[in-house]
């Protein structure tokens, strides 16, 4: 189901979504303009896969018909990896934001020692980073903004995104990395 | 990462108007943290200020972080404290009940903001006393209703053990 609130999208027009939560419109790869027309007595409209022949390119073949795995369902780690230092910092908002949307996560706290050598191996020389280890479902999202994540993550950060074995596969940020000196020690506020 | 992060669990909204209200709320916690910078890095890391990297152990040293501090407790947290206060008042409920940062549920500006301006109540910033907040019992407040909210709840009580 989409995200977006227009509940009858007109499927002989082109995309109506304005605003930029439309992740595929973003990416040239909406296909509301493709949206079936809700079936007779159903609340929803027809969510048959469009046939593989049917898709715009080999990109949006990210989107609709690969089977979704449930955070852990699948593994027993789970499919994000959070590494921070074991503060508040900028590392807490985020991890207040997917202790509230129910994301099982990895919280990796470091500890200030394993800094030193832990920097030389970040993209940005600095932490919060997040690692995706695969694709995964969000309960709050549904599916559409699951694709959305994906199509996010696979064309920001090329195939690396679903790599288990490459430990930065997937970096983003960062705020200011004010709290480490530039030797890597920590000092208190 | 923060905005991903909401997204994907339901704390970033998905209309523009909303979103605008999150953003906005995300910047001044950002201007906040941006004028605690200096302070922080004067005693961690005054290279950075142009100044010896022992100047927080030497007498002048010393004063001048007390000066900054005490300055920024006594100007800059009053007036942030109320651009908080007074933007939870603007989305308070039509009984007058104060909510959220951006209305009635919980966003990612909530998430963001809470860590931010408790830090200073916290005793670890020398020079700004923990009492800072006492004169805004509705951001007290306002932290205790994050801090309640599922998930988090049961996270900081894991940490705490």
């Amino acid at each position: 189901m989409c995200t977006h609130k227009s509940p009858v999208i007109d499927p002989t027009t082109s995309c109506k979504i304005s605003d930029l939560a439309c992740v595929r419109r973003v990416f040239g790869a909406c296909r509301h303009v493709n949206r079936k027309p809700t079936p007779p007595g159903s609340a929803f409209p027809d969510r048959t896969p469009t046939p593989h022949s049917r898709r715009r390119s080999r990109t949006s073949c990210l989107l609709p018909s690969v089977t979704m795995s449930k955070t852990e369902e699948t593994s027993g780690t789970p499919a994000l990896k959070l590494t921070y230092f074991p503060l508040a910092g900028r590392g807490e908002p985020i991890r207040f934001a997917l202790h509230f949307g129910g994301i099982a996560f990895e919280d990796n706290r470091i500890k200030f020692p394993e800094w030193k050598t832990l920097k030389p191996t970040t993209p940005y020389g600095q932490v919060c980073t997040a690692v995706i280890r695969r694709r995964f479902f969000s309960p709050y999202t549904d599916r559409w903004w699951c694709w959305g994540t994906s199509l996010f993550a696979a064309s920001t950060f090329g195939d690396r995104w679903c790599d288990a074995r490459s430990e930065w596969g997937h970096a983003e940020i960062c705020w200011s990395p004010g709290w480490v000196l530039p030797n890597g020690d920590f000092g208190a506020a | 990462m923060l905005r991903y992060a909401g997204r994907l669990g339901g704390s970033y909204p998905t209309e523009i108007s909303e979103q605008l209200e999150v953003e906005k709320v995300l910047g001044l916690e950002a201007d906040l943290d941006k004028a605690w910078t200096p302070l922080y890095q004067i005693a961690n890391w005054p290279q950075a200020l142009g100044y010896p990297s022992d100047f927080k152990n030497t007498d002048e040293g010393k004063a001048k972080i007390k000066e900054m501090r005490e300055a920024f407790a006594r100007d800059t947290i009053p007036k942030f404290y109320g651009y908080f206060t007074a933007q939870l008042k603007a989305h308070a409920a039509e009984d007058g009940t104060l909510q959220f940062m951006a209305g009635a549920k919980p966003t990612v500006a909530d998430f963001a903001v809470v860590p931010s301006i408790e830090k200073y109540t916290l005793g670890f910033t020398d020079h700004v006393p923990t009492t800072v907040m006492d004169p805004y019992p509705e951001l007290k407040e306002y932290i205790a209703r994050v801090k309640a909210l599922p998930g988090i709840r049961e996270y900081l009580a894991a940490l705490k053990k």
